[in-house]
């Protein structure tokens, strides 16, 4: 659920304010590069990647540098192990970890001298129990505008009782990753400990003819404190009196490094909208 | 407490050796419509003795036994001087006429010139509320809370906004008072207009440095509202027009000159127009808030007066059945007033206030709704003893019942669960001594103790946690009415001036002041659903201690007052909050606190022309307030967001003709401390920005010009009005509400910064009238 604070926020702005919006020049202090990490355990044999890339400068609209010559590997609570293999563009791949819930997955990098390691638990996997599509309009929801009417997925699944549970849930149109919304629904069992969530998928409009892939991640707490911060810079309107202080997306990746690495069992469903 | 009424008894009996003397005692009112007049001064210059009326209009004053010459005098008054036989004691009610305005400008205003020189006030502000309604706001609208952000050492919190900053210290640190009645929300429609009824208001005090004992509970300021009581001569109406509210008064007498009764209303209509539009959704939404004031009083015989106050006030926002929200203050203050004798005055009020706020949202067909508030009972004792001309004693005792609703969550929907994060207990209390003596012809002192207290009571539990948990360690269960955690401590309050000559003086202040209760908010300020909290076992209550010095000047003959302030405050225990801190709905809110401390020191220059076609005054404010949190900013001091490094204000009123009054601000503030991006990376294919030190990025400076003219129209006996046409940044200056960042829409590799401004010219027409 989104916070009734902003939303509040959000109609009274629209209401009253002329919102005399207009882009600035405006010089930001350069920050020294660091390494940034994207790395993911799923349950299942795999293979995993880990994305190695480096932080830039503010303005520059290059695409990320990549990391490369890095040693990486992946570890278990079982005891196995693995040397990720160096691919382009500075993605490492595995071969032979595969992702079982319950085990903590730990990572290593080696770069440049230093030294950056991680470790994530997987959860159990959540079964997607059914999914639904309407249309919605504006008549629906005044706050969708006419390039987002469409049909929108409803996907039920049951949550475990008693436990604090994190989920998110990620898109793909006709096999396509839905990339601006990516980390956008992430949410925990906070308002539906043990019951069947019914969660409305918002974030997308589809239309007839787009098979739509729904992906149910389980993830743990330290995953879902990085999401939820990574969302909220990632909106961050810097610096208006309603808004927080910014700050780095809460890493669970050591010595100084930006990025997470998770481990999540994904559960999926298609469905084909008629 | 022993030694506390040790102190009171020897002030008792050392008062009781005069012999000789005699009290004058009374009230003074306003002639015309018989409202008390506060802070009016009484004045026997034979002796050098004077005092000021009381909040109630009460004066008394004793003096050794003679004849003497008597002035009575109030700012915006004629004065009078009459001659009293003082060999025996005497109750003296005078009434003062208010001067008209266009002979105000040129006529000698009332007030004693040199009483800002010999008092021992520092960092105090005394609104006059016809200036305040002759000032240029947004639409129209007369604004306390706008004028007082004009002041020096008082910064406002975002464009158009009344929420305020005092010294360095928090929004939740001022304790805004209405009638008594603490008012937790002050703010209408996201803080663009002030719970104040300018109709309904007599008198508006901050105090910023100084603090009296008699008041507490928050860290940094008072701002201590009066309502009108009512016109005690005759039956009245007035009201105004405006371009988003209208206001109606109706004032009376119960029973000529024993009781009066107001009923002040106000309403905006902004949703009226909204039903204009073609957008069928616009024109089901609501947006409006509205105000009722209501006071009565009554005189029960010489000694006793009763008063009963109330305020009403609500916003509501809603949109077709999609989404609803309101919120709004409720208090109401029953007092009265007991004279034990010429020298002994005594109020007790009982107060109760409540806050809260309603959420309700229609979604995928079912109803969700959120509500969270806070209410208080208050009662308290006031009593004031005029000692002789030397010594004016006060002392109290105040018992409040606190009650704390976190935040209850329901919902229609089978797939949710309600959450109902379980009401919370306190009891707080305090009494206080303190003393206004003058010490010699020019030494003046106020000194004082305050002691409070505080204590969170069951039901409830008390949690605790390790580092960096967000689940408790222990969890202890406590019954009802069981003590939960307590805290207490002494909160000495002291004030001096030294005459230097008559017209300057130095004047010292030192005061620690403590605060149980919490607001707590992700946000920088204001927001309906900011958390009100109590000091528990986790949250320790903030401690502050401000040291002021001054130096007050008043030149050609007093027509300008002059001063120079130098403060440094220092607080203690200070909330921020942990990164990606959950708040709402939140039973484990303990854990998402960090703890930490505060700085705040400047120096503020006040120049005001109180004389004359021109008045008005120039304001600026040279200061620093940071803040320090071991798990922020790798533990280094860093900015506190609305440090402002310059802040300068000037405001001028000119006395036209017999028919306009023209008036302008101008405002120039540097810009918010806030944090930039300093890099940026890729994640999951999201640019995400790299930030760097807290706060150490500035806004662009904020500037703004406000012009108004009033035009005064035909004025009979029994009716009179005005035209007020103001101009809100006349010139279109945008300043920034806001610098976000985000990828080009046309091109997502492309990073931009971008902002928006709330406020282009506004300019707006208000009538007003009275009959």
């Amino acid at each position: 659920m989104e916070n009734p604070g902003k939303l509040f926020l959000a109609a009274s702005a629209i209401a009253i304010l002329c919102g005399c919006e207009k882009v600035i020049d405006l010089p930001v202090a350069d920050s020294t590069p660091r390494l940034v990490v994207e790395g993911n355990v799923f349950d299942g044999p795999g293979p995993f990647t880990v994305h190695l890339t480096r932080s830039a400068s503010f303005y520059n609209s290059d695409p990320p540098p990549s990391v490369q010559g890095a040693h990486v590997r992946i570890s278990d609570s079982a005891g196995n192990s693995e040397d990720l293999s160096e691919g382009a563009n500075g993605v490492y791949t595995s071969s032979s970890i595969v992702g079982v819930p319950g085990r903590t997955y730990s990572l290593e990098v080696e770069s440049e001298g230093k030294t950056y390691t991680a470790s994530n638990t997987m959860p159990e996997p959540d079964p997607i129990d059914s999914m639904t599509y309407e249309y919605l309009d504006s008549t629906d929801y005044a706050f969708l505008s006419a390039q987002d009417f469409g049909d929108f997925i409803t996907m039920y699944h049951t949550d475990q009782a008693g436990i604090a549970d994190f989920y998110q849930v990620r898109l793909y149109k006709n096999g396509a990753l839905d990339k601006p919304n990516i980390t956008k629904n992430t949410y925990s069992d906070q308002f539906f400990d043990g019951l069947q969530n019914k969660e409305l998928l918002l974030a997308h409009p589809f239309h007839a003819g787009d098979t739509v892939t729904v992906e149910l991640w389980s993830i743990d707490h330290v995953a879902y404190d990085f999401y939820t911060t990574l969302n909220s810079v990632s909106d961050n309107n810097g610096g208006g009196p309603f808004s927080g202080v910014p700050e780095n997306p809460i890493t669970n990746i050591s010595n100084g490094a930006y990025g997470f690495f998770g481990a999540s069992a994904v559960t999926r469903s298609t469905v084909v909208i008629q | 407490m022993k030694q506390l009424l040790l102190v009171l008894i020897g002030v008792f009996l050392a008062v009781g050796v005069f012999a000789q003397n005699a009290t004058l005692s009374g009230n003074l009112r306003d002639a015309k419509t018989g409202e008390e007049l506060i802070g009016a001064t009484v004045r026997i210059n034979a002796v050098q003795a004077g005092v000021s009326t009381n909040v109630y209009g009460f004066y008394s004053l004793t003096v050794p036994k003679g004849v003497y010459e008597v002035t009575y005098a109030f700012i915006g008054y004629g004065p009078i001087t009459e001659k009293v036989d003082l060999n025996a004691d005497v109750v003296k009610n005078a009434e003062l006429s208010p001067t008209e305005a266009q002979l105000q400008a040129v006529e000698v205003t009332g007030k004693k010139g040199t009483d800002n020189i010999r008092s021992t006030d520092m960092g105090l502000v005394k609104l006059d509320m016809k200036d305040v309604k002759t000032m240029p706001v947004l639409f129209g609208e007369v604004d306390v809370m706008k004028t007082i952000q004009l002041m020096p050492g008082v910064q406002q919190t975002g464009d158009g906004n009344t929420g305020f900053y005092v010294r360095g210290g928090g929004p939740d640190q001022n304790l805004i008072l209405l009638d008594e009645a603490p008012i937790y929300n002050a703010s209408h429609l996201l803080g663009f207009f002030s719970v104040f009824n300018g109709d309904a208001v007599k008198s508006v005090d901050l105090m910023k440095g100084a603090i009296p004992a008699q008041y507490g509970g928050r860290l940094s300021s008072v701002l201590d509202v009066t309502m009108n009581d009512g016109n005690s001569k005759e039956l009245k109406v007035h009201g105004g027009i405006g371009l988003i509210a209208s206001r109606l008064t109706i004032e009376g007498p119960i029973v000529k000159d024993k009781g009066s009764f107001i009923v002040s209303g106000r309403r905006t209509y902004a949703d009226l127009f909204l039903k204009l539009s073609n957008n069928d959704g616009i024109r089901s939404s609501k947006l409006y808030f509205y105000d009722l004031n209501v006071k009565a009083n009554y005189r029960l015989g010489k000694n006793d007066r009763v008063y009963l106050s109330g305020y009403l006030g609500r916003d509501d926002l809603g949109y077709k059945k999609d989404f609803g929200f309101d919120w709004g203050n409720i208090t109401g203050t029953l007092r009265w007033n007991h004279l034990f004798n010429n020298k002994l005055f005594v109020n007790t009020s009982f107060i109760a206030s409540n806050y809260d706020y309603k959420f309700n949202v229609a979604f995928d067909g079912d109803n969700i709704a959120l509500s969270s508030g806070i209410r208080e009972y208050n009662l308290k004792s006031d009593f004031s003893y005029y000692a002789n001309s030397k010594n004016t004693i006060r002392f109290g005792i105040n018992a409040i019942h606190h009650s704390f609703q976190p935040g209850t969550f329901t919902t229609t929907s089978a797939s949710m669960n309600g959450i109902e994060i379980p009401e919370k207990f306190a009891l707080e209390g305090a009494v206080y001594v303190s003393n206004s003596q003058k010490a010699s012809d020019r030494f003046n002192l106020d000194y004082g103790l305050r002691i409070s207290g505080f204590n969170l009571i069951g039901p409830g539990v008390a949690n605790t946690y390790a580092p960096g948990s967000d689940v408790p360690l222990t969890t202890a269960d406590y019954s009802s009415g069981q003590s939960i955690k307590n805290y207490w401590g002494p909160e000495p309050r002291l004030s001096a001036s030294y005459v230097l000559t008559e017209f300057s003086s130095v004047k010292a202040a030192y005061n620690r002041t403590r605060q149980y209760i919490h607001l707590l908010s992700n946000a920088g300020t204001g927001a309906p659903t900011d958390l009100w909290y109590p000091s528990t076992n986790n949250v320790q209550p903030l401690v502050g201690d401000q040291i002021s010095l001054g130096y007050f000047h008043n030149l050609k003959d007093n027509t300008y007052e002059t001063s120079v302030e130098v403060y440094y405050k220092d607080m203690q225990h200070l909330i921020d909050y942990k990164n990606g801190a959950d708040i709402l709905l939140n039973p484990n809110v303990e854990s998402q606190l960090l703890y930490g401390k505060g700085s705040a020191y400047g120096v503020e220059l006040f120049v005001k022309k109180t004389k004359g076609k021109l008045t008005g005054w120039i304001g600026y404010t040279l200061s620093r307030s940071d803040r320090t949190m071991a798990e922020l900013n790798n533990g280094s001091p860093y900015p506190n967001r609305y440090d402002r490094t310059h802040d300068a204000s000037v405001v001028a009123m000119y006395q036209l003709n017999e028919k306009w009054k023209l008036s302008a601000a101008w405002v120039l503030a540097t810009g918010n401390a806030v944090t930039y991006p300093e890099g940026r990376y890729e994640y999951a294919g999201q640019v995400v920005s790299v930030y760097g030190e807290r706060n150490s990025s500035r806004m662009p400076p904020y500037n703004r010009l406000d012009l108004s003219a009033t035009l005064q129209g035909r004025k009979t006996a029994k009716f009179s009005s005005n035209w007020n046409f103001a101009i809100y940044n006349a010139y279109a200056r945008q300043n920034p509400y806001l610098i976000g960042f985000r990828q080009n829409a046309d091109d997502p590799s492309v990073t931009e910064a971008y902002q928006v401004a709330l406020f282009s010219i506004i300019p707006s027409v208000t009538y007003n009238f009275e009959f």
